[in-house]
């Protein structure tokens, strides 16, 4: 590299600076697309959620739109959280990390490019043919057969890529989030291709049909999702905090335990259905199992940060990285319990699932998406976060309403359960109860919602041009606000035009 | 230039205009990432063993979980308790219940209250074929019956199919119904019985009323086919 002759310019510079801003240099048109697009997939994604809440508790809501009923919201919301937001904000992650880790220029740019913009308008297709009625009714592949080539093609272009930099690599070690990240662009398009393969396109039939279904519908979240959720949290603490992952063996042991026992547990899905006892019973030691992979990333990550807590009063980026984190322990916990046959009789078909995704995409996966953007945009745009305040809006509305959300639903799903089970309680009183759980669903929402606006504000604006800058990165507790923005570029005025 | 390092806050830099920034353009244009730490790197920390043993306690619970709950390892095994020799069977129901199911198909002639229609339809409610010989009833509903009959004081002269194409214990199940609803009163049946009418009709045509007083007349065969003397048996015989 050049390295050589350029980092003697600037004392106290740290000598392999200079890989990192080619990476971010030839990554930054690819990365804020991929980026602004999962924003604004999460901001559609949050708006039909709250419309598919409101209509629980206000079941008139809308009613008279054939397209905003709530089987076809509710569709929209979870496949562009999924796709949208989860799908383009994994890709713009994973191929930062790697091109980062792997210490190489960001290869086929344009074609990288052409295909996330390939990918958004097939999310668009999609989501327009389940709004004029024409989903699949497979859960998580409701988008129509002819939305899929949209959006199997681009993938391919970023699995090439992903492969390209890690042979190209400058490294000599592959780091933890890199075996994450290798691994989710193998597991991810077998996944899609043989669940589509068995379910919309009729491979087989009936209850192997279901089966494919809840084998895919749990690992998109599990070996899509969570891994790029934990190559994140693996990158982003250590990296923030200076210090090296507790321990290699312990990474080891959780990549390969959660690689071996999260495919299983799909069918506690179907738990209490006409499948074969063995799948059933093979779907809730997977999950179990999955204990073990949590328990170590959990003890690797929480060692990793010990001593360092005080950054967390700081730096938004550790703060969305840990909450990331802790929460993964939490609600996998939960996730795994969850999936006990004597778990389910009460919680099976209530309230209590829909909290628990919410507290594992929102909790999570999402806030380490945040966590990313929050490192790496000052990076790629060369320019600072440019309202400390909007940062906070947006850490206190992602934990308030994701903890309101889980709280409430959990809550109430146990409840609902108990009295569903309890055949002297009509069915409708049941349903009665939970309504002020489902208004304090849609306020969690709008919660979320809200921090996500502030996101979106503060994303803009560190995209936009403009006049100021700061030496220093914009911490949690700054007053920097876009007001100074304005007002230095008032003053700048005469000096430098 | 030692606080840029990296993200960790310096509460003594206060945010900066850009006339305060070093004039140096490399450090203009890369600030962020020299501020950075290095590139995250694996510590060698060893796993506690203690650790160790708790994965395999987990791994072991799995097989315990799997050993006691995968059924039969069938197709078709769908509960998770069942061994191996054990066929799966459906619990036996209650005949009023399955009586009461069977009924549906009855209903259309002889009415939900079992009262029939007037100059149609003859009742069931205190009818002398329900109340009286269960053989005699049995083979009625089995083998059906045209022509004059008397029933309850009232002439009736119409077709009542044959029923043979349903189960022994469908007709059981319907017969204890309807000989135990709307104030009758009367001993069930069992399925074995009305195997050995079914059995002992076969081949007959529709009965007319004489021919059907005529079997009734006639003792039932010495060896019924269910001979073991349980309660439902000796009784199924006596009449």
């Amino acid at each position: 590299m050049v390295a050589d002759t350029k980092a003697g310019v600037v004392k106290g510079a740290p000598s392999d600076y200079e890989f990192r801003v080619e990476v971010d240099r030839s990554s930054k048109q690819v990365i804020v697309l991929y980026w602004a697009a999962a924003l604004f997939w999460l901001t559609v994604a949050s708006i039909a959620g709250i419309i598919s809440s409101i209509k629980l508790h206000n079941p008139g809501f809308l009613g008279g739109i054939e397209w905003l009923t709530f089987g076809r919201v509710r569709a929209v919301h979870w496949d562009t959280a999924i796709y949208g937001f989860g799908g383009v904000a994994a890709s713009g992650t994973l191929l930062w990390l790697q091109a980062r880790l792997c210490q190489v220029r960001m290869p086929y740019t344009k074609l990288l490019i052409a295909g996330g913009l390939v990918f958004n308008v097939g999310i668009l297709v999609g989501v327009v043919g389940i709004l004029m009625g024409q989903s699949t009714g497979v859960e998580t592949l409701e988008f129509p057969l002819y939305a899929m080539p949209f959006l199997v093609v681009p993938y391919v272009f970023i699995v090439i890529a992903n492969f390209t930099m890690y042979f190209k690599k400058k490294s000599s070690h592959t780091y933890v989030s890199q075996w994450y990240l290798m691994a989710v662009t193998v597991w991810f398009p077998v996944l899609v291709l043989s669940a589509e393969a068995c379910t919309n396109l009729g491979a087989v039939d009936g209850v192997a049909q279901a089966i494919a279904n809840w084998w895919y519908g749990h690992n998109v979240v599990g070996l899509f999702a969570t891994p790029t959720g934990i190559a994140a949290a693996y990158y982003l603490i250590p990296k923030v905090i200076g210090k090296p992952i507790h321990s290699y063996h312990l990474s080891l042991l959780g990549f390969w335990s959660n690689a071996i026992f999260y495919n299983w547990a799909g069918t506690h899905h179907l738990t209490g259905g006409p499948l074969p006892a063995w799948t059933i019973t093979l779907g809730v030691v997977g999950s179990m199992m999955m204990f073990i992979p949590v328990i170590t990333i959990g003890i690797n990550h929480h060692m990793t940060m010990l001593g360092s807590f005080h950054l967390l009063k700081t730096s938004p980026t550790l703060r969305f990285a840990v909450m990331g984190s802790m929460l993964y322990t939490v609600s996998s916990f939960q996730g795994a319990l969850e999936a006990l046959r004597s778990h389910q009789e009460i919680t099976h078909f209530t309230h209590y699932t829909i909290g628990h995704v919410h507290l594992g995409m929102y909790g999570f996966f999402a806030p380490l998406m945040f966590a990313m953007m929050y490192y790496a945009m000052p990076r790629l745009m060369n320019r600072e976060w440019s309202s400390a305040r909007l940062i906070r809006i947006h850490f206190w509305c992602t934990l308030v309403g994701t903890l309101l959300y889980g709280g409430a639903m959990c809550y109430a799903g146990i409840r609902q359960g108990m009295m569903m089970n309890d055949p002297s309680i009509p069915f409708l009183n049941i349903v009665q109860w939970t309504i002020p759980f489902l208004m304090s669903r849609t306020l969690a929402g709008l919660i979320l919602l809200s921090g996500t606006v502030a996101f979106l504000i503060n994303f803009v604006r560190i995209v936009t041009p403009h006049k100021l800058t700061w030496a220093t990165p914009t911490m949690l507790d700054s007053d920097r606000d876009w007001k100074q923005i304005l007002e230095a570029e008032k003053e700048a005025k005469p000096q430098h035009e | 230039m030692s606080s840029i390092h990296n993200d960790d806050p310096n509460p003594n830099q206060e945010p900066t205009h850009e006339a305060d920034v070093p004039p140096d353009p490399i450090f203009v244009i890369h600030r962020a990432a020299m501020r950075e730490m290095d590139e995250p790197r694996d510590g060698a920390e060893p796993t506690p063993v203690s650790y160790i043993l708790l994965c395999f306690a987990a791994l072991m619970w799995g097989g315990w979980y799997i050993g006691t709950y995968a059924g039969t390892w069938s197709a078709d095994g769908l509960a998770e308790r069942a061994t191996a020799g054990a066929a799966i069977t459906a619990p036996a129901q209650n005949p009023m219940e399955l009586g009461k199911e069977v009924f549906g198909v009855c209903v259309q002639c002889h009415q939900e209250n079992g009262r029939g229609v007037p100059e149609n339809y003859p009742p069931l409610a205190g009818s002398e074929y329900v109340l009286g010989d269960k053989r005699k009833l049995a083979a009625l509903v089995l083998r059906g019956l045209g022509g004059d009959v008397t029933v309850a004081g009232k002439h009736f002269n119409s077709q009542m199919p044959a029923w043979d194409n349903r189960d022994d214990e469908e007709i059981a199940a319907v017969l204890t119904y309807i000989r135990n609803s709307w104030g009758n009163k009367a001993d069930p049946l069992s399925k074995e019985f009305v195997a050995a009418v079914r059995k002992e009709t076969e081949g007959k045509g529709e009965w007319r009323p004489a021919s059907l007083d005529a079997f009734a007349a006639t003792p039932p065969p010495a060896a019924p086919v269910a001979a073991p003397p349980t309660a439902a048996t000796p009784q199924a015989q006596t009449k």
